[in-house]
Order: structure tokens, then sequence, then C-alpha cells
């Protein structure tokens, strides 16, 4: 009775595995081959973490160290500079190397604003000027030659601290938020002097300039203006604005105003003319500009001036390669978003 | 040969005597967003005449009148817009923004 119980039942056919089965079977080895590839993860994303820092410090160092070698140079570099400057005394009318000394002084000067474009040398261009100046017009010690060769002179250390302003201008006006102004400055021979503000502008967002110009004299590369703020004007109507010089070696990156709580103004001069150094130096003056002087000497015109009033974001300035800098930090935030 | 000569110095001396430059205006028309634009540029003396022959800006803008002389302009671009402006001695470089 029993086998006959027993019998069917060993014959029943194999109950057949579901999911949960497989599952049950796989699940060792599941777990192993995840914890495996996990581990192979963490451990490629440890090793790749590793070099990456490892690539930071190595650039961070090298980078480092080429400041340091740069600085080095640089100060090697400016001492030397100075001290070739100011090793002669090239006042002295005795010394027959004066205009040779002084063409050196020249060419150490452009050597200096070229690589040390944001150490404040305005005093020793305007100095030089101001020298040049005295022996072109007051001095009557030298004769029409010399003259002629010293103005040839001060019209190459203009040009060198205008190229210099001018490309400051040129890289803070390429930068977002910046406005430019042109003004013009006209003085006819009874000394009345206009002021003409241009219309155009580099801005092409409508964006404007809140300060308004107003000139006191121009005298031989030398223009006394006083910048009036529109805001303040309105709230303090008795405030007077004080009046100060620009020259040829006036640079935007130092030589500017803060205005409110992050703009900040600038004046850089592009161009002086004046009529009289057409009789006086006409051989000297640049042969394509002549006509042009002819010209306005013709419309009545003694002295011209040209300014170029800029506004820029105050972040933008204060350091020697701070709008490359600016750019550099932005892109390398974009790339890391 | 001193024929030859002198005649030499005559032509250099005409020569040179002719290249004198006058001041040259140039700059770049964009529209509002700062596009540079092409169209068309008049120049305009101070009493109103136009002075020389309208020009054209490039693709990217630029506009140039050579040989001018210096003083105050009137700068038409496109139809209507205008500007004040004074070109000054040698090269004047002004920027247009279409209003």
């Amino acid at each position: 009775m029993m086998s006959d119980e027993q019998s069917p039942k060993s014959e029943q056919p194999p109950k057949k595995k579901d999911l949960w089965d497989i599952m049950q079977a796989l699940g060792p080895a599941l777990i192993a081959a995840t914890v495996a590839i996990m581990g192979s993860v963490y451990s490629y994303q440890q090793a790749q973490m590793t070099k990456a820092s490892e690539m930071r410090e190595v650039y961070t160092k090298i980078m480092t160290e080429r400041e340091s070698s740069d600085n080095s140079i640089r100060a090697n570099m400016f001492q030397m500079l100075f001290t070739a400057m100011f090793s002669k005394d090239v006042t002295s009318t005795n010394n027959p190397d004066n205009i040779r000394l002084i063409k050196q002084r020249v060419m150490f000067l452009d050597v200096l604003s070229r690589n040390f474009d944001t150490v404040d040398i305005k005093p020793l261009f305007e100095e030089l000027d101001g020298d040049l100046t005295a022996k072109i017009y007051n001095d009557q010690s030298y004769s029409d030659s010399l003259q002629k060769d010293y103005f040839a002179m001060r019209s190459e250390l203009r040009r060198i601290g205008r190229n210099l302003s001018v490309k400051q201008l040129n890289a803070l006006a390429s930068l977002p938020g910046t406005v430019v102004k042109s003004i013009v400055l006209l003085e006819d021979k009874d000394k009345n002097l206009v002021v003409m503000q241009d219309e155009s502008s580099a801005n092409s967002n409508g964006d404007t300039i809140p300060v308004e110009i107003k000139a006191q004299s121009l005298d031989d590369g030398k223009v006394e203006i006083t910048l009036e703020y529109q805001k303040t004007k309105a709230s303090d109507q008795g405030f007077k604005a004080p009046s100060f010089v620009i020259t040829f070696y006036d640079m935007p990156y130092i030589d500017n105003s803060i205005i409110d709580k992050d703009m900040r103004v600038g004046v850089v001069l592009t161009k002086y003319a004046t009529t009289k150094d057409l009789e006086l130096f006409r051989d000297r003056i640049d042969r394509r500009l002549i006509k042009d002087y002819e010209d306005l000497k013709s419309g009545g015109i003694a002295k011209y001036a040209e300014l170029r009033l800029i506004k820029f974001p105050a972040k933008y300035t204060g350091h020697r390669d701070r709008p490359y800098l600016q750019d550099i930090l932005q892109n390398l935030v974009e790339e890391e978003k | 040969m001193k024929k030859v000569f002198i005649s030499i110095l005559v032509i250099v001396g005409i020569f040179t005597a002719t290249i004198l430059y006058a001041a040259n205006l140039f700059g770049i028309v964009s529209d509002k967003t700062g596009k540079p634009v092409e169209t068309k540029v008049t120049l305009k003396d101070d009493k109103g005449a136009q002075v020389g022959q309208p020009v054209a800006t490039d693709k990217k803008g630029n506009y140039a009148f050579k040989d001018i002389k210096p003083g105050s302009y009137v700068v038409v671009v496109g139809a209507k817009d205008e500007w004040k402006i004074f070109v000054g001695p040698g090269e004047t470089r002004r920027d247009f923004s279409l209003k």
C-alpha cells in the first residue's frame, strides 16, 4: 500500500524554475561581479583624480617657476634701464653728445613702457617732454637745427606715449560693458576754445557715459579739463569738479577715476596739433600731415586736440594683465560648468 | 648729363609735392546688437553739401573716406541715421551703431 502511494509521487515531473530560483542561484555571482565592477570603477576614478591632481601640481609648479623667473628678469631689466637712464646728465649744453643721449633716454623710455606698461612712468615722460619743450621754444642758446632735432625727439616721445595709451584703450574697449567716446577740442586764433562732443560711440547697445568733459585750456600737448559726473551735478549743484591736465602719457590702466560703485572713467589724449609748428618745424612734421595742418590753419584753427573718454567696469583694472586674466577665469568657469 | 639730372630733380620734386596726403576717416557700422551692417555711408560737410561719393560698407561693416579736408562733417548711415563728427589731421576712426 505504501509502495503504491509513493510510486506516483516519485514520477512527478520536476518543478520548473522561476526567475526567483535563477536569481537565488546567480545571486552570489551577481553580487561578486557588482562589487568587482564597482571596485574597478572606483579604482579607475581614484587613479584619474590622482593623475589630474598630479597634473595640476606640475602645472602650478611650472607656472610659479615661470612667474618667478619672469619677475626676476623683469626686476633686473627694470633696474638696468633705470641705472642706464640716469647715468649721464643730458641737460648739460656743453655735452656734445646731448642729442645722442636724449635719443637714448627716449629709447629707454620706449623699452620701459613696452615691458612695464602698468608701472607709472608718466613723470619720466613728462619731465623729458617738458625739458625738450623748453629747448624747442624758450631757450635761444640752441641753433635752429638743434631746435628742430629737439622737436623731432619730442614728437617721437609723444608717439611712444600715445601708442601705449591707445593700446591700453583698445584692450579695455574690447571688453563687455565698455563705452568709448571721442571729444574734439578746438582753439582759434583769438584763443576761443570749443568742445565738440562727437556723436559717434564705440558701444553698440546705446549705453552712454554719464560724464561731461569741460575744457579749461590747450597748451602744447597739455589739455586741462574737468570731468563732471552728471549724478553728482544733479544732487549737489554747488559742487565744482577739480580740473586736471591730460597729456600723451596718461594711461587708462593707471590714470582713471572711480565713479559710483564699479565704474571707472579714463581720458586719453590721442591727437594734438598746433599750426604754429607748421611755420617753425615744417620739415620735421610728418609729411602726410602737412596738408591737414594747412587745412586746419586755413579754417582758422590754431590748436587741435582729440580726447577719448572711456567708461569701463572697475574690475578690469589695477593689475597688469587684468583684462586677459578676467577672460581666462571666465573661460575656466564655463569649461568647469 | 646735366640736363638729365635737372629733369630728374624736377620730376622728383613734382612727384613729392603732389604726395600731400589729407585726412582719412574710417570705422565700422554695426546694428543695435553689434553685428556689422552692409549699408551706404554718405559724408556731408557742415553746410549740408555732400562730400565725394557715398561709400558702401563691406561684410565686416568697414567704411572709409580718403583724402578729405579736416573739419566738421555729418555722417549719414543708410537712409536717415546721422551723426555730427569732427575729422582731425591724419587718421580718424569713428564707429557708428545704428539708432
